[in-house]
């Protein structure tokens, strides 16, 4: 797979003592859902302003689809869409004219366009919507907006920052469904950004964890799961001691024994749970529980970040929330 | 330019002329501000000014006026900048590939189109109230009317869009919106003739490209005494000539600036 987004000791600093990014390399493939987590503060809306040429670096390198985000920024915007975490959306316009200053901003042909704008808003589920001025939409309404705007040019990577923050699970369900399609049919390339771990879990294909402007951990969600020593099989074995057998299975690494109760952390629980219940059936050992358990994205972000984003997150629904209703006092 | 630089320019410039018919507020606020300079002003100050002998001070006025509307909805425009870049429409529009000078363009587009319907508005209200043409009113005379508004607009309102670019926060516009505004009407043949200044004010009056917009229009429009041509120096073709040279000095400026100002 080639890489559509290539980052070098990408750099920013604020003034002289704010280091926001600290010299990250990373890259991200064509096709890919990528997600880029981190705790507020940690560099993330920065490294993501940077990269979608809202924001200049001061030192590295970041190449979009070939094209130098500094030297051709214009090519770089041709091939992006952005859909921000917060509601820009004109609520002054109809949905309708919102999406058609997008398709006339993206020089987009008309008869495509028209074509386009009706697609993405049936989608949406915004087609009887999409006459009526924004500032009468809801929250989640308005945010569908976003993503069909974000969608009008057919871009090759889309970025989207915080899709589903403060909506309700209807507006979520469509959102994803949409990015999973987006993904499979056209390849699209997602550069996500979530503070839903499970979210982040079900959706990217990788996932890389930035904490202190540095990236902590990149890999596929088991990689950074097994990262954390592996899944662990619960299981309760009458008859007597058979730490030494289990130990024979290929990669556990250690059994705890209290009782008849067995406490197994292995590297690969899938597998290892193959082999144990063959183990079992071919000796006749009798069992009464037997279940596998693998580490949750939370305690992979708690590991590598030394925060939980439980409470983070509902801070910024809150700060959300408030800019929602300035924009509606506008 | 091409073809995609018209339609950008032309779907944003779209975009603000919306805002502004769908605003009411909006549009009543710009036709109340100059009907009260016409009314209470006007008809105050033309009565003071006929008892000291034979001068039409309300045409005066009125075609004063006129060009004022420029004025404050070129301030208008800037501030509409700032609530953008607040509301982060102005970051989704930087992500968009459009050259940067559209945006300022673009505002520079529809406030020039507001202002030259207030104003042909302002002057039917004018005539109604009681505004005498000069009897060689031409079809020539209304089209100089309609550029001398236009290159108004377009120089002020670059300024303001220049302004609003650098300045960042809608309180510290709001001041300088607010600081600039008298001057720039006082300080200008807008209300009086400026021969009537003292030397240091005549001074100013000549750099404030209002005078030179009021003067023309006046001359082609109303019969006016030599003693109150704010610019006897310059016939109204050379009137002319200056505002629109500056106006597209300011246009170019204020695109110029936006490269600038929109980086980060």
């Amino acid at each position: 797979m080639n890489n559509i987004i290539e980052i070098h000791d990408l750099r920013k600093m604020y003034g002289k003592d704010v280091l926001a990014v600290d010299d990250i390399s990373f890259d991200v493939r064509e096709g890919e859902v990528f997600g880029f987590l981190g705790p507020n503060g940690a560099g993330k809306s920065t490294t993501i302003s940077m990269i979608t040429t809202l924001l200049t670096p001061t030192s590295g390198t970041i190449t979009i689809g070939g094209y130098d985000v500094m030297k051709d920024s214009t090519e770089v915007r041709k091939t992006i869409g952005l859909v921000p975490q917060s509601l820009t959306a004109d609520d002054e316009l109809s949905g309708r004219e919102n999406m058609e200053l997008h398709s006339d901003l993206y020089n987009v042909p008309r008869d495509t366009a028209k074509t386009r704008i009706d697609e993405l808003l049936k989608i949406m589920k915004l087609e009887d919507a999409a006459d009526r001025r924004v500032d009468t939409y809801s929250g989640g309404m308005r945010k569908r907006l976003e993503l069909a705007e974000g969608l009008i040019h057919r871009p090759k990577i889309l970025f989207l920052d915080e899709p589903t923050l403060g909506l309700d699970i209807q507006t979520r369900e469509i959102i994803w469904e949409y990015i999973r399609n987006m993904k499979n049919e056209n390849g699209m390339t997602v550069f996500l950004t979530t503070h839903y771990l499970e979210e982040a879990d079900s959706l990217c294909d990788r996932i890389a964890i930035i904490d202190n402007g540095k990236i902590a951990i990149i890999g596929t969600p088991d990689e950074l799961k097994a990262s954390l020593g592996g899944d662990i099989i619960y299981a309760t074995i009458e008859g007597e001691d058979r730490t030494s057998d289990i130990m024979t299975i290929d990669g556990v690494s250690n059994v705890e024994r209290t009782g008849f109760e067995y406490r197994v952390t292995v590297k690969n629980g899938d597998e290892a749970m193959t082999d144990l219940l063959s183990k079992i059936s071919k000796n006749s050992w009798i069992i009464s529980s037997i279940s596998l358990h693998k580490p949750s994205m939370n305690q992979v972000f708690l590991h590598y970040t030394g925060k939980s984003l439980k409470n983070e997150s509902t801070g910024r629904a809150e700060v959300h929330n408030e800019m929602n209703q300035m924009i509606r006092r506008r | 330019m091409d073809g995609a630089y018209l339609r950008q320019t032309w779907s944003l410039t779209k975009r603000e002329l919306r805002h502004w018919y769908r605003s009411k507020s909006q549009i009543l606020m710009t036709f109340i501000m100059p009907l009260i300079w016409l009314t209470l002003f006007g008809f105050a100050m033309s009565g003071f000014i006929s008892s000291m002998g034979d001068v039409d001070y309300f045409s005066f006025l009125a075609m004063g006026i006129v060009v004022m509307s420029a004025l404050s909805t070129a301030m208008n425009s800037g501030m509409s900048l700032v609530w953008d870049r607040r509301f982060g429409f102005l970051d989704k529009l930087k992500v968009t590939p459009i050259p940067r000078g559209v945006i300022p363009l673009a505002r520079v587009l529809s406030t020039a189109i507001k202002t030259l319907i207030q104003s042909l508005i302002m002057l039917g209200i004018a005539l109604l109230l009681g505004l005498n043409l000069s009897s060689d009113f031409s079809v020539l005379s209304f089209l100089i009317i309609i550029l001398v508004v236009v290159c108004t607009s377009m120089t002020f309102s670059s300024m303001f869009v220049s302004i609003g670019l650098v300045v960042k926060n809608q309180d510290a516009l709001m001041s300088i919106n607010v600081l600039l505004n008298l001057p720039l009407m006082m300080a200008s043949g807008l209300m009086f003739p400026t021969s009537s200044f003292p030397r240091w004010l005549q001074i100013i009056a000549d750099l404030n490209p209002l005078t030179y917009a009021a003067d023309a229009i006046r001359r082609v429009s109303i019969d006016v005494p030599s003693a109150l041509v704010s610019v006897p120096g310059l016939s109204v073709g050379q009137d002319v000539i200056v505002i629109v040279c500056v106006a597209a000095a300011f246009t170019i400026i204020g695109m110029l600036f936006a490269k600038r100002g929109l980086r980060t």
